[in-house]
Parts: structure tokens; C-alpha cells; sequence
């Protein structure tokens, strides 16, 4: 991949995905990673953001006898990612004018 | 190296965070090792780097310092040699994010400029307080004195008029020199009696208003700290 990602656009995909379906750490790295190339080392630091900033809250579930860690997207996070989402259909429209079909003032 | 040494390495590592802090990274990556199975466990170690590595991407960010979340994939395996052109991208934002840190900047100098000054101001303050007291103390006396002075020609003035006119009788040269004199002073102290008695007047409201200002400002700063 050419592009780099900024640390606000993975926190949208990773709202997006616990919005989609509540679910774990390990989960929503590799779905991350099904996308973009990251290390698995890079999700903690996000998901323990997300959870200080209240966008994201943590409860605990048993699976296969061990205690395995949820999260789910609270009504704070599902605001901000209805902003992101805005910011990235805005975003995507104006790169893809230049980069799609090279227009640079029209409209 | 195996996942209870790798994760007994990285609690090591970790132990500059607080308690819970440091129990939420090893529950996490705990859970992570158990989720990516044990026939994985050694392409989760290699994934996540050194221990050592993982725990400063875990307290660079524990700290919540909003723009270091991203580390690339590869960046700490060995042998990578598509792992180049992601780590250099990723310098790359965070040198963007560094510029806009820096537009920040210009207003923290104009801040230490005024500390500074503000600090001489007070390093010299033996100094500059003790001369403009002794020139104020000087006006001040040079403008007492005037008013005495003035007081006292008006008091000398009445004093030689009646004197004067007793003496018009008695001898009467001495009593138009007596009657001159006390005119020039009644006249000295009524030209500069005004202007002294408003600047005195000037002086008591200013003193009021100055205290009155410091009393609110003082006041002011009292309030805003509480709140």
C-alpha cells in the first residue's frame, strides 16, 4: 500500500467496527489488518484511547472457560463516528475530484 | 522465548505505568495470545517485537499523546524489506504533526519573553524601587514645602496687615512698608494657593481610585482562581 494511514481514520474503522458487531481485541485487529498494514502492536494503544475518551466501554464475557474482553461503542462514540464519517465522504470527494478526474476548480 | 516469559518481560518493562494501567496492557495482550491460539504463539511474539519495544508503543500512548498511535506493520520484525517505505510515510505524518505543534510555538516565546522581563523587573527591584521612591519622596517634599510655604505667607500676610494698619497710626512709614509686604504675600498665596489645593485634591482621588482598582483586581484574580 502506498498510503499511510492517520491515527483519527483507524480510530473510525475501529469504531465502525465494534458499531457493526461488539467484540475483541484480537477480532478487530485482524479485521483491521484484513485492510491496511499494521502491526498488531498498534490496536492497545487505540482501543485504551477510545475507552479513556468514553467512546468506547469494556465488559467482560466467558468463552471456552476463560474470561474473554468485549467492547462496545458508546452513545458518545457513536456521535463521533457519524463525524467521521461525514469528514471522510467530504475528504473522499475532494481527493477524488483531483486524483479520479483531475479537476481542480470546477465546482 | 515463550508467551509467560514474553508477557512476564513486558509487565518488567511496563512497571513505570500505574497498577491499572499496567494490569489492563498484560490482561489485553493476555487475551491476545489465548484469541491467536497457541499454534500461533510464536507469530504473535514475532509480530508484536520485543517486548521492551511493545511497551514503549503501550506507555507512549497511556500517557494519551493523541498522534503516536501508529506503528507499522514490520517495523520491529527483522528482514523486512517492504517495511521501508511504510516507516519512512509514517515519519513523514509525524512530521506533519511536529509543524502544526510548531505554529504553537511563537505564542510560548512571547510568553517567555514576558516571564523574562517580568523576572528582571524583579531581580533589579532593589534597585529601581529605591530610586523612583526617592524621586517621588523628593516631589513629594518639594510640593509640602511649597504648601507650607504658601500657608505661612498667608498667615505672615494677615499678620503684617494688621500690623501694618496699627502702625499707620503710630509711625506711619513703617506701616506702609508693613502693609506692602503683606500684600505681596496675600497675593503670592492666592495665585499659587489654587493650583496647590487642586493638585493635593487630584492627589486624594487618585489614591482612592488606585486602591479601589488593586482591591478589585486582587479580587478579580481570588475569583477566577476558584473557579
Amino acid at each position: 500500500m502506498s498510503f499511510s494511514i492517520s491515527s483519527k481514520l483507524l480510530d473510525a474503522m475501529v469504531l465502525s467496527i465494534v458499531q457493526r458487531e461488539e467484540t475483541y481485541g484480537y477480532k478487530i485487529t485482524q479485521d483491521i489488518r484484513d485492510a491496511i498494514d499494521i502491526s498488531e502492536s498498534t490496536l492497545y494503544p487505540v482501543l485504551r484511547r477510545l475507552q479513556k475518551d468514553e467512546c468506547l466501554e469494556t465488559y467482560d464475557k466467558e468463552y471456552m472457560g476463560r474470561n474473554r474482553r468485549y467492547y462496545r461503542v458508546t452513545s458518545k462514540g457513536n456521535e463521533l463516528l457519524e463525524n467521521y464519517r461525514r469528514d471522510w465522504f467530504e475528504y473522499k470527494r475532494k481527493i477524488e475530484k483531483i486524483l479520479i478526474n483531475g479537476v481542480v476548480n470546477n465546482g | 522465548m515463550d508467551r509467560r516469559e514474553y508477557l512476564e518481560e513486558l509487565s518488567n518493562c511496563l512497571m513505570s505505568l500505574s497498577k491499572e494501567e499496567r494490569d489492563e496492557a498484560l490482561l489485553y495482550y493476555e487475551e491476545f495470545f489465548e484469541d491467536a491460539g497457541v499454534e500461533h504463539e510464536q507469530d504473535v511474539i514475532k509480530e508484536l517485537g520485543p517486548p521492551q519495544k511493545l511497551a514503549e508503543t503501550i506507555m507512549n500512548d497511556s500517557a494519551i499523546n493523541e498522534e503516536r498511535g501508529l506503528v507499522l506493520k514490520q517495523s520491529y520484525t527483522e528482514g523486512s524489506k517492504t517495511g521501508n517505505g511504510h516507516r519512512s510515510r509514517t515519519y513523514g505524518g509525524t512530521k506533519a504533526t511536529n509543524s502544526q505543534g510548531n505554529t504553537q510555538k511563537p505564542q510560548q516565546k512571547d510568553y517567555t519573553a514576558l516571564i523574562i522581563v517580568i523576572a528582571i523587573l524583579v531581580v533589579t527591584a532593589p534597585v529601581w524601587i529605591s530610586v523612583v521612591g526617592a524621586v517621588l519622596g523628593v516631589i513629594l517634599f518639594l510640593i509640602f514645602s511649597a504648601a507650607i510655604t504658601v500657608v505661612t505667607l498667608g498667615v505672615m500676610g494677615v499678620v503684617f496687615l494688621i500690623a501694618g494698619l496699627i502702625y499707620l497710626f503710630v509711625t506711619p512709614s513703617v506701616g506702609l512698608i508693613l502693609i506692602g509686604v503683606s500684600l505681596v504675600s496675600m497675593g503670592i498665596t492666592t495665585l499659587v494657593f489654587t493650583p496647590i489645593l487642586n493638585f493635593f485634591i487630584w492627589l486624594g482621588k487618585l489614591t482612592i481610585k488606585g486602591s479601589k482598582s488593586l482591591y478589585n483586581m486582587i479580587l478579580g484574580k481570588v475569583k477566577r482562581g476558584e473557579a
